[in-house]
């Protein structure tokens, strides 16, 4: 989704790999071709090396992180590229006395073998010592005492918080949650398995786009909260310096204030199972009345859908419904044509539990029967409990559509409002 | 083998299979376990094929080393070099013990707190009071352990059996033949004491509702208990040998094998139970 | 030192491979060890291949994301556990009697033990990997050499189980051969060797058998209490019953970080060695290396959490865990000044273990130092599972320990063997690797500061140059690394001669031997004053 107005040229994502010397336009990068990193093998390399060993006046902008939008990002890009600096300067300085040893004291040009063992004199204590006295000062004052306000400031989540968000991780997708407004939808890639598998060409934004990105208003404090439901996942977006573990059961906190309107994008960072190069991030950030003429949008969306979940559904209705549902939710794990993935996922194409009955027959569900699945989900596993992330609607789509797709042929259907009355 | 008896003549032991297979039964084992936890296959076959290997194997080597002690191939220098040996394993059992026990601590200290005091707008759980003993938000409700019952006896009974030993090492000292064996026999004695009430224990937790699914105090409580009585298990069979020994051939020069016991029985078994005790019953 | 006397090999050990399985002799079982370590280190070196390739283009060409998973993963334990490890312990096994003057290791039967379980414990390992090609299974483990994400450990299938009792099996292993090192070096020393006068060597191995008998049982705790979880029904990280996902990466990064010195610390140990032979000078800094070395231990086993900084721990640990990391740059620089003081004013010549050892110093000092900047947890929030960390750890690993490895190979390889290799291609395979190894592991670093998670198969188009340089790299050092098969095979069958000696400015008790050194080395032990 993108809004009216954010232009392409915003978004920090097409600056791809840009070198200093731009022998290669923003745009010709964004399609990067592999023919062309082969042509520029020799040269890319040379420079990236010569600018990693010694220090240019350009070498920033090739330390450089992401374009740093909120003021922790700042902070930390700052301080990475001081660090980064300082580091080169030891780096340099200890190994010019190193290359000065290795050419002056060699046998070949006839050097005599020294015999000391240690420092000797006063003068030559005092060289042994100051570099250990340099690098403390290095580590617990230049660098230490701005961590530790950078670090202070990090975690202070909570004080004069203007909104709340609260982000609920599960393979492989983000639930995003307003509690204040009441909205809460979930976002999952949308990047085709076509441009994956190479059948089809690559996208510019290929495996960082969602179908519904987090929409954020600017130069509001927002405090993010985390969850997960099921693994340990990672919320990650470089252009705001923060990264926080969704771990299941704890809630985490992190703050952004984001400076400039546009669109960021990130990756779970937590290993998190098979889908997790495919666990993009996308936050739209936009400036306060568009944000608030959104959220009205989106509630107005939301009073419809529950109108439109009361009524009894067709089974036309339900099945296209059910397999958008199902392509977005589930198709990561049990695959788009319902045979899962052996050992991994089961197959729901012939499924006993699919194939089975929903309900018990006083209108209960139970154990390892097929709605109690879907709501319930089976601890221990991936397979989680739906009824926190998708709405009623929803889970009668997704398993009227089950029943009746893959080759099963149930006939059968379950109405929202029957599904609402189980929770 | 050379037979010189010299002080400088480190004893270096011919060639040996029992290493190896000792290992191959460890093979059979694990791989035994694996597939009978994931039944994949019967693991029955693999495992009471490792453990038949693992204790030929063991009992082969521990009798080459009395064999090798007998025909006097150990001397002063051997023998602190399976001192040393000794002493920086139960160094290692003091850091797995520390494991259990930190583990323990982090719950007590660390997680159930956290649990109780997270964002009552947000967690999932507001109304947990993370106060101990409790098993988390979701976990079984049970009625916690009295430490004065089972756990204060069984403790009085583990340090109490750690004394005998003392007389025994007198006695081995002295030459005294019966005292040394009886010391150790007392002490064998109160070790099973203690893990058949160990096991009366268990009957007794499980009837006050303290299982595997009453969470972390389930969890702790069997598994500090379990691992503290599989280590008792070990030491008795360590006393079970020496007490053998000591009845076949009684020689005061070389008491490296009762000082490991004693050593084994003090550090592993005494201070962890102690431990327990204060940790997890008591406070 | 006094010239030592070799005494004449009195029994004959069994012929064919019963020796090799039987054997108590600790030059039998360190060429055993470092043996295997080589052949793991392609192994290791294969799997990771098949990643990098799979990595050379933007999409899913080979692997399944799965397959990716277990094949990094494989790496990596590979690497470290199968590789690095065995390969020091090979060299302290075959060296450290030799050098303090001992007949033998001190429990030359535990030694056995040690060494023969690792070839179980890697079938062990990779049992499930082949498994899965015949449908049964889903691979081996494929959740990171340290299986930080503790749920996703728990619902994953057999490959976790199987990796679960290879830790215990490599925890038997670590054990004996560290309780080894120990006696064998607080017991067995030669009459007139202090402790202040032992090799570096076996000061940096003694420091690391340390470590290993405090961490190694912390490790197989964990993977015990992974194991009740999975399968027995314990709660020790399920929050619902009270327990807590992150409590197991505090156990397993107790041993975690810990086990990174433990792989270089014996590097740490024989760079002293080959510079001060190749300086033809005395070793510089003896004691304050000694010290040194200590410190870092202590330091190690109070720095763990800089693995979890996003993990959200509260400020305080944060703080503390920055700073205390921090602290070890300080013990660190000793070591690298006092190689510096190595070389200083000496009469240096190259040869290969020279140039590895010199070699060692410069990667390992990049890769240090870029450790220095991950602990600072504003800049982790960036740096945290992002290339730049697979480069920092590469440099630490493969320019640090192979590297480190590779100069000791060269350095004792006429000892073991009583050949000279061929010099020039040892300089040559040295100035490939060095080559390639950076072309492989610079362009990570870019690519993690453009924002690239790790542990992905697949990646966004803005990482392309950088991914497929690296893989291309990855292929050249790959391919660099068949020359050391080919040196060391040469050597190990004939070439000229090897002198006791050895190198001209060798010093050391095992340079007073002849090359190879005989089957029985100190029956009686040598004088040293
Ligand atoms: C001692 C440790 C060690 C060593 C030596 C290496 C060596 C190498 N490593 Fe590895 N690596 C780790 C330890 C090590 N690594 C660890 C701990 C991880 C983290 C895993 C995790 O996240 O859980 C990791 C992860 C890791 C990744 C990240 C994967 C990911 O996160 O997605 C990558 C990616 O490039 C990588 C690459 C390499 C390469 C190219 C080498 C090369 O240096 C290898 C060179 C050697 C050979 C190639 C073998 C010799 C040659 C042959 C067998 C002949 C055949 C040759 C060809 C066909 C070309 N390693
Ligand atoms: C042998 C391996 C090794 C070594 C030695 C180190 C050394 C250090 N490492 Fe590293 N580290 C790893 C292997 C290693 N590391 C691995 C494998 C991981 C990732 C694990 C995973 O997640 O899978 C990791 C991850 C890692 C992290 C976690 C990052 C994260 O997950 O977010 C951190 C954070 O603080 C860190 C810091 C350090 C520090 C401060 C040192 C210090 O010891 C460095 C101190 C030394 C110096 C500062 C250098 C001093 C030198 C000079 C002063 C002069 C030098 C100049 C010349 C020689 C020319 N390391
Ligand atoms: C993260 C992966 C994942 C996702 C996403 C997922 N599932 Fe599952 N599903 C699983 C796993 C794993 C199992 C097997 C559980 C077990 O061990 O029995 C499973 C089992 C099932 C079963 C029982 C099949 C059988 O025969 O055992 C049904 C039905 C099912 N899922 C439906 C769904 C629906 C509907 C959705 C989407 C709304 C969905 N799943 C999304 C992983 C997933
Ligand atoms: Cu979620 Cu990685
Ligand atoms: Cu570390």
């Amino acid at each position: 989704m993108e809004l009216a107005g954010a232009s392409i040229h915003d978004d920090p994502a097409i600056r791809v790999w840009r070198l200093p010397f731009s022998f290669c336009s923003r745009h010709e990068t964004a399609n990067f071709h592999i023919r062309q990193i082969k042509k520029q093998l020799p040269l890319w390399f040379w420079i990236a090396f010569f600018l990693f060993v010694s220090e240019p006046a350009h070498a920033k902008s090739i330390w450089d992180f992401q374009e740093p939008v909120t003021p922790v990002a700042r902070t930390s890009l700052a301080a990475s590229v001081e660090f980064m600096r300082i580091i080169m300067g030891i780096y340099i300085a200890v190994f010019a006395v190193f290359a000065y040893s290795i050419f002056k004291h060699r046998k070949s040009s006839g050097a005599q073998p020294g015999t000391f063992t240690g420092p000797g004199s006063r003068r030559q204590w005092i060289l042994a010592i100051t570099p250990f006295l340099l690098l403390i000062y290095i580590d617990y004052i230049w660098m230490g005492i701005p961590a530790f306000h950078a670090i202070s400031r990090m975690e202070d989540t909570r004080t004069a918080a203007d909104m709340t968000v609260k982000v609920t991780a599960s393979q492989w997708k983000w639930q995003y949650e307003y509690p204040d407004e009441g909205i809460s939808f979930v976002s999952a890639m949308a990047t085709s398995q076509g441009q994956i598998h190479g059948r089809e060409a690559k996208g510019e934004h290929y495996l960082l786009e969602v179908d519904n990105p987090l929409i954020l208003p600017t130069n509001k404090k927002v405090r993010i909260l985390l969850i997960s439901t099921d693994v340990i996942h990672s919320w990650w977006v470089p252009s705001f310096g923060v990264k926080r573990d969704a771990v299941p059961g704890y809630l985490r906190e992190m703050w952004v204030n984001i400076e400039k309107p546009g669109i960021y994008r990130g990756q779970c960072a937590q290993l998190c199972g098979d889908g997790h190069s495919f666990m993009p991030i996308v936050v739209e950030a936009v400036a306060e009345p568009q944000f608030n003429e959104w959220v009205a949008q989106k509630k107005a969306q939301s009073s419809q859908a529950e109108a439109v979940a009361g009524k009894a559904w067709s089974r036309e209705e339900l099945m296209a419904k059910g397999d958008e549902v199902y392509k977005v939710v589930c198709s990561a794990c049990h695959q788009a044509d319902g045979k899962g993935l052996p050992g991994a996922f089961p197959a729901l194409s012939g499924s006993s539990i699919v194939n089975g009955p929903m309900l018990d027959k006083e209108g209960h569900l139970f154990k390892d029967g097929h709605l109690d699945r879907v709501m319930n989900g089976k601890p221990g596993t991936a397979m989680q409990a739906f009824k926190n992330s998708l709405s009623d609607a929803e889970i009668a789509a997704v398993v009227t559509y089950e029943r009746n797709s893959f080759g099963n042929r149930m006939g059968d259907m379950v109405q929202p409002a029957q599904v609402k009355a189980l929770r | 083998m050379s037979e010189t008896r010299s002080d400088s003549h480190y004893y270096v032991p011919p060639p040996s299979h029992y290493p190896v297979t000792i290992n191959l039964g460890l093979f059979l084992l694990a791989l035994g376990v694996v597939l009978r936890i994931n039944a994949l296959a019967s693991g029955v076959l693999p495992i009471l094929a490792g453990i038949a290997v693992v204790l030929y194997g063991a009992f082969g080597w521990v009798g080459k080393i009395i064999c090798e002690e007998e025909s006097g191939h150990y001397h002063p220098w051997e023998d602190r070099s399976f001192r040393i040996g000794m002493a920086y394993f139960i160094l290692s059992e003091v850091a797995f013990f520390g494991a259990f026990l930190l583990a323990l601590m982090y719950a007590r200290v660390f997680a159930l707190p956290e649990l109780a005091s997270m964002d009552p707008h947000f967690t999932l759980w507001p109304d947990f009071k993370g106060e101990w003993p409790t098993g988390g938000p979701e976990s079984q409700k049970f009625v916690p352990l009295s430490p004065w019952g089972f756990p204060a006896i069984n403790s009085i009974l583990i340090l109490l059996s750690a004394l005998p030993l003392i007389w025994a090492r007198k006695g081995f000292l002295t030459a005294n033949h019966g005292r040394a064996v009886a010391g150790l026999a007392l002490s064998l004695v109160l070790g099973v004491a203690f893990l058949l009430l160990q096991a009366l224990e268990y009957r007794h937790a499980a009837g006050l509702g303290v299982t595997l699914a009453s969470g972390v105090y389930g969890t702790n409580f069997y598994i500090l208990t379990g691992v503290h009585g599989a280590h008792l298990l070990a030491g008795n069979i360590m006393l079970f040998v020496q007490l053998r020994t000591f009845h076949g051939h009684f020689r005061a020069k070389s008491r490296v094998g009762l000082d490991f016991v004693i050593w084994y029985w003090n550090f592993v078994v005494v201070i962890p139970g102690l431990l327990i005790f204060v940790y997890f019953y008591w406070l | 030192m006094t010239e030592a006397t070799a005494a004449v090999a009195h029994d004959h050990p069994h012929a064919g491979i019963m020796r090799w399985l039987t054997t108590t002799n600790h030059k039998d079982l360190g060429i055993l060890y470092m043996s295997f370590g080589g052949i793991m280190f392609f192994v290791g070196g294969l799997f990771i291949m098949a990643v990098r390739a799979e990595l050379l283009y933007p999409g899913l060409q080979l692997l399944s994301p799965g397959m990716y998973n277990q094949l990094f993963t494989l790496h990596a334990l590979i690497m470290v556990f199968g590789a690095i490890m065995p390969f020091a312990t090979g060299l302290n096994n075959y060296l450290i009697p030799l050098m303090i003057g001992a007949p033998d290791m001190a429990l030359p039967r535990v030694n056995n033990w040690g060494f023969w379980i690792l070839p179980f414990a890697a079938v062990l390992l990779l049992i499930p990997f082949f498994l899965q090609f015949f449908g049964t299974g889903s691979g081996a483990t494929g959740l990171g050499w340290m299986m930080h994400n503790t749920t996703l450990d728990i619902q994953s299938g057999i490959g976790i189980d199987f990796a679960i009792f290879t830790i215990l099996l490599l925890g038997v292993s670590s054990l004996t051969g560290a309780i080894n090192v120990v006696v064998t070096a607080l017991n067995m020393r030669a009459p007139g060797m202090v402790l202040m006068k032992m090799p570096l060597f076996v000061w940096a191995w003694l420091i690391t058998a340390f470590m290993l008998i405090l961490a190694m049982p912390v490790f197989s705790a964990a993977a015990t209490m992974l194991l009740t979880d999975r399968h027995f029904g314990t709660h020790f990280f399920d929050a619902a019953n009270g327990g807590d996902p992150i409590l197991l990466q505090h156990l397993i990064w107790f041993f975690g970080h810990p086990e990174v010195y433990i792989v270089l610390l014996p590097a740490w140990g024989l760079i002293p060695h080959i510079l001060a032979t190749f300086s033809r000078k005395p070793v510089y800094g003896y004691r304050a290396q000694v010290y040194a070395l200590c410190a870092i231990c202590f330091l190690s086993f109070i720095v763990w959490s800089h693995h979890m900084l996003t993990s959200g721990l509260p400020l305080a640990a944060e703080v503390y865990f920055m700073y205390a990391t921090m602290a070890i740059s300080v013990p660190t620089s000793v070591l690298v000044f006092c190689w510096l003081g190595a070389i200083w004013r000496g009469a240096m010549t190259f040869e290969t273990p020279m140039l590895f050892a010199l070699g060692f110093v410069a990667h390992f000092g990049m890769g240090a130092l870029t450790g220095l900047v991950l602990p600072d947890v504003a800049v982790n929030a960036q740096h945290h599972n992002s290339y730049v960390l697979v480069a920092h750890f590469h440099y630490t690993f493969f320019g640090g320990g192979i590297f480190g490895m590779m100069a000791a190979l060269y350095y004792w390889l006429p000892k073991f063997t009583g050949h000279m290799f061929d010099e020039k291609l040892g300089r040559l395979h040295f100035w490939l690797t060095v080559i390639s190894f950076n072309i492989t592991f610079i362009p990570q670093w870019f690519a993690g500061l453009d924002g690239m998670p790790r542990h992905v198969a697949d990646y966004a188009l803005r990482f392309s140059a950088m991914n497929f340089i690296s893989s291309v790299g990855a292929f050249l050092l790959g391919l660099t690394q068949l020359l050391l098969v080919y040196i060391v095979v040469r050597c190990v069958r004939g070439g000229p001669k090897a002198t006791g000696q050895v190198w001209e400015g060798a010093q050391g008790l095992e340079f007073t031997l002849p090359s190879p050194p005989p089957y029985h080395t100190f029956e009686t032990p040598p004088e040293v004053k």
